[in-house]
């Protein structure tokens, strides 16, 4: 049987260290829950645009529905990509097995790009001045796709791997020989073979 | 001769599973995207939207194998 094991967990050091160690397990639940919050929202906005037939200016998701500024708004965009992104940096250092880390660094350089194309649409934004000559705020990659599939394609393809370094991370293979600080990991090693 | 090790529903599995559930969703939106935005936007965004969500699909496939595939506890 799974057990939840707990790894020596400090109850001092700096925010970053707690966070990263006695707080970590936390964090990351509340942090999946947003962003499995947010996919949701893209996911709902892209099923009222293909299966139910919506007009895209009036598929909003579930929140947009009731507060349509969260839509619209390119401020409150550029915020959660903002907060996603050092959400990502700061829980990084809790990721101490190889392929976790590896797999969660990718997730936050996806993320970093994603984040300058918010910022993109935000300067044009705040400026009243678009680029390209187009008639609203446009990033880079939205010269070629139109924005409803591009950004769910960005937060999908920086929610899985984020994923898989979860997965890692609360079951860590065996051949890893990096020690958890934080008490994510469910496992058995601490009653098998105590390390 | 091999012998196949019973499923069982551990807090693993069930991970799986949902990751698998997951994967299922962005593989069904996909496919319904590439169909609505051929016929809903011009020749070249319906390309350039199927190729990205052809890319989201892969990506979620991917993923799941590593995680059916990653050896774990």
């Amino acid at each position: 049987m799974a057990v939840m094991a707990h790894a020596a967990i400090g109850s001092s050091g700096s925010f970053m260290e707690r966070l990263n160690s006695d707080w970590h397990e936390v964090a990351m639940r509340s942090f999946m829950v947003v962003v499995l919050g947010h996919w949701m929202e893209h996911f709902l906005q892209t099923f009222q645009i293909y299966v139910l037939g919506w007009p895209v200016p009036q598929a909003r998701g579930m929140i947009g529905i009731f507060f349509p500024a969260l839509i619209t708004s390119e401020v409150l965009h550029y915020g959660y990509a903002v907060v996603m992104l050092l959400a990502l940096w700061a829980l990084r250092p809790g990721f101490t097995g190889k392929q976790e880390r590896w797999w969660w660094t990718l997730a936050l350089g996806i993320q970093f790009f994603h984040h300058i194309e918010h910022a993109l649409l935000q300067v044009q934004a705040l400026s009243g001045h678009n680029l390209f000559g187009r008639p609203v705020p446009t990033s880079i990659a939205q010269l070629w796709v139109p924005r409803v599939e591009l950004h769910l394609f960005y937060n999908t393809i920086v929610f899985v791997p984020m994923i898989v370094a979860m997965y890692y991370h609360l079951f860590p293979p065996e051949t890893e020989a990096a020690r958890p600080q934080c008490s994510c990991a469910w496992h058995t090693r601490s009653i098998a073979s105590p390390v | 001769m091999t012998q196949t090790e019973p499923f069982t529903m551990t807090a693993q599995n069930a991970i799986r599973l949902a990751m698998t559930a997951f994967t299922g969703i962005v593989l069904a939106l996909s496919a319904v995207g590439i169909r609505w935005t051929s016929q809903h936007q011009p020749p070249a965004s319906a390309m350039a939207s199927a190729a990205v969500l052809g890319m989201s699909s892969t990506f979620a496939i991917v993923a799941l194998v590593v995680i059916w595939r990653g050896s774990g506890k």
